[in-house]
């Protein structure tokens, strides 16, 4: 069965029709990437999953799990194992990384019935990761987001994404602003959370991503329709010739 | 009973003070009382509390703030209870003493209410160069004979360091039974080179009202730090006149406050800079909730000759329902030229956009809420230089927000 999968999406957002009839089918283990030029609604496709409000889906179905994805409200979807790296992570003042993703943690736990999380535990397992990602410890004690740098931001989704273990995690152009080492360490993060019960949908301009993180499939979204899925060869072949052919197909 | 419930108070306590004899409460038409309507206090048929009173309390109530390893001094509906207060062993340095209650300065209207109303005065002082370690906490307590009583008291607390001396002084205002009307007020003095944390706790129950004033000079190279909570359930306006008096003093004055249900929480703030060199900082920090109603009047005046001044103000409100609503007026009035001066004043309401990202993160909507509201009002609080103060101060905020008064 698939994790995730998508039939005839439409979706408007403020009275304007973005999405126009997506489909998509993502095996457990499986990493998609969708590649597209600006405003083809990437960023659309991604939010209509997380659930956001003011996105608004006017046709079609999406089942994660077995489940209709659509009538759950963002934190349940969340809860359910879907998590999305923001292409613009939200800064939160006054609220400490590290508080943050504790309540996220038990948040989740709790809704699984789990018990909550150790506190020493917590910061524990906590430090590996941000270690990992190399995240000073000084940042996760500052408000999330607030003041971090560009690529800072990005880590921090991916730190959040190690702490929660999503079975569906979709990366919103998580490699935009990163310097090369960071875009290893992104990649090496997300490579040690692939199995082969977990999926990714990577979202990217860049190629270069997806020398790291391999994909099994590629798809162009132009215009809010996929237009063309391929394998990993479609990234490259993309670089060279740009979308120019694939605005003219959408059309 | 007359329907003039300023001249019935006035007639109960037997001293009309500084009153005319047909004057009654301010109404909207005030300047200084345009968002503040005095009107709800006619809801109730207060007493005033006399010397000769006797309350039931006997211990701290439930609502108490409670402050580690502090020196507590109790007073109940404005009066000083010896039994409750820990006069015994008082630190070397501190002296504290009850007596008749002087005048007020200035001649508005909370000044002279709280002249006529005001029975008994405790005076605290730290002697030069003494630092009293632990926090004095003054526990204005409000106590009814039942739940139906309204008792109208007036305490005035004047807190003298002298110079180079060193406290921490927390008052805590909360509803022990019944309701009171209360016109709490305090004098301050910052000697030389002297530092003192002010740290005012405004926890009263729904139906219940305060007009309070604070008068305070910070004298030459004193460090002032003060914070206003104000998380009461009734009306709470607090009058703050801070005077810069003496050059190189500091002072942070800052404050947060929730309301909910039909809270009016009015802080009025009026910093004088009159010498060189002073640094004021106010930093205020609001979430009304329900029908609730905030006031922030803020005004920075710097005097002739202030040279140097760095008077900054800054207040943000967030509104949670459409019924609430938040009255500010920031004012600047600066009549030196090498000032550094800025206010800002803004009114929001929860950013979406935060909110989301909480919710896409698995926490609950009502949760998430909760958790931003809080770490609006905890920016604030940050401010707070003590450590273990801050500490109480969070976790009563927290408390609060959650619903209930400590
Ligand atoms: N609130 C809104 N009202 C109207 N149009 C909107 C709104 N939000 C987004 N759009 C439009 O939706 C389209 C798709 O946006 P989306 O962010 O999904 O693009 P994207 O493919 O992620 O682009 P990029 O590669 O630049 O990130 C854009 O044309 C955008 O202007
Ligand atoms: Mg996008």
């Amino acid at each position: 069965m698939a994790l995730l999968k998508i039939e005839n999406l439409s979706a408007t957002v403020g009275g304007k029709e973005i999405l126009k009839g997506i489909d998509l089918e993502i095996q457990p283990g499986e990493v998609h990437a969708i590649m597209g030029p600006n405003g083809s609604g990437k960023s659309t496709l991604s939010y209509v999953l997380a659930g956001r409000p003011g996105y608004e889906v006017t046709g079609g179905s999406v089942t994660y799990d077995g489940k209709n994805l659509l009538d759950m409200a963002p934190e349940e979807r969340a809860c359910e194992g879907v998590f999305l790296a923001f292409q613009y992570p939200v800064e939160l003042p006054g609220v400490a990384n590290t508080t943050f993703l504790k309540h996220a943690l038990n948040a989740r736990r709790k809704f699984l019935g789990e018990a909550e999380l150790d506190a020493l535990e917590f910061v524990k397992a906590l430090r590996k990761k941000a270690k990992e990602l190399n995240i000073p410890d000084e940042m996760l004690k500052r408000p999330v987001n607030v003041g971090f740098s560009g690529g800072e931001k990005k880590r921090n989704e991916t730190l959040q994404m190690a702490i929660l273990e999503p079975r569906l995690a979709i990366l919103d152009e998580t490699d935009s602003g990163l310097d090369i080492d960071a875009l290893k360490l992104v990649s090496e993060g997300v490579n040690a959370l692939r199995s082969a019960d977990r999926s990714f949908l990577v979202i990217t301009h860049y190629q270069r991503l997806l020398d790291y993180i391999v994909p099994d499939k590629v798809h162009v979204l132009s215009a809010g329709r996929i237009v063309k899925t391929g394998g990993k060869e479609l990234a490259l072949e993309l670089e060279k010739t740009g979308y120019a052919g694939y605005e003219d197909e959408a059309a | 009973m007359s329907d003039n419930l300023l001249q019935d108070l006035l007639r109960q306590r037997g001293h009309s003070g500084r009153f005319e004899p047909q004057e009654a409460l301010p109404t909207r038409k005030a300047e200084a009382w345009k968002y503040t309507d005095l009107k709800r206090l006619e809801k109730f048929g207060w007493s005033v509390w006399l010397a000769e009173d006797s309350h039931g309390v006997s211990t701290l109530p439930d609502a108490a703030l409670k402050i580690e390893g502090a020196i507590n001094i109790v007073l109940v509906n404005g009066f000083l209870d010896r039994d409750l207060s820990a006069l015994d062993h008082l630190p070397l340095g501190l002296s504290l003493e009850a007596g008749p209650a002087s005048e007020a300065y200035g001649d508005g209207f909370t000044e002279r209410l709280s002249d006529a109303l005001t029975q008994e005065e405790l005076t605290l002082r730290v002697d030069a160069g003494k630092t009293i370690e632990a926090p004095i906490h003054i526990h204005h307590i409000t106590w009814g004979a039942d739940a139906d009583a309204a008792i109208t008291h007036a305490a005035r607390v004047t807190i003298t360091l002298e110079q180079g001396a060193e406290a921490t002084v927390v008052e805590s205002h909360v509803t022990a039974s019944g309701h009171g009307f209360s016109v709490p007020s305090l004098g301050v003095s910052l000697g030389e080179n002297s530092r003192l944390g002010l740290y005012s706790a405004l926890m009263e129950r729904a139906g219940s009202s305060q007009i309070g004033l604070a008068d305070i000079g910070v004298a030459k190279g004193a460090v002032l730090d003060s914070f206003i909570l104000s998380i009461g359930k009734g009306l709470a306006r607090r009058e703050v006149r801070l005077t810069m008096a003496g050059e190189r003093g500091e002072a942070s004055l800052s404050g947060a406050y929730f309301g909910t249900g039909d809270a009016l929480i009015d802080t009025t703030t009026f910093v004088t800079h009159a010498a060189e060199n002073a640094t004021s900082r106010q930093f205020f920090r609001g979430v009304l909730d329900d029908r609730s109603r905030g006031v922030f009047q803020g005004k920075v005046l710097v005097r002739e000759g202030a040279q140097g001044t760095d008077g900054q103000q800054q207040h943000k409100a967030m509104l949670l329902s459409r019924e609430a609503e938040v009255d500010a007026k920031p004012e600047l009035e600066i009549y030196a030229d090498d000032v550094q001066c800025a206010h800002g004043a803004t009114v929001g309401a929860l950013d979406e956009d935060q909110l989301f990202y909480l919710r896409a993160r698995g926490i609950p909507e009502p949760q998430a809420r909760a958790l931003l509201t809080q770490s609006f009002l905890i920016e604030a609080v940050e401010h707070i230089a003590r450590p273990a103060i801050r500490d109480v101060f969070r976790d009563a905020l927290a408390y609060r927000l959650e619903g209930d008064l400590v």
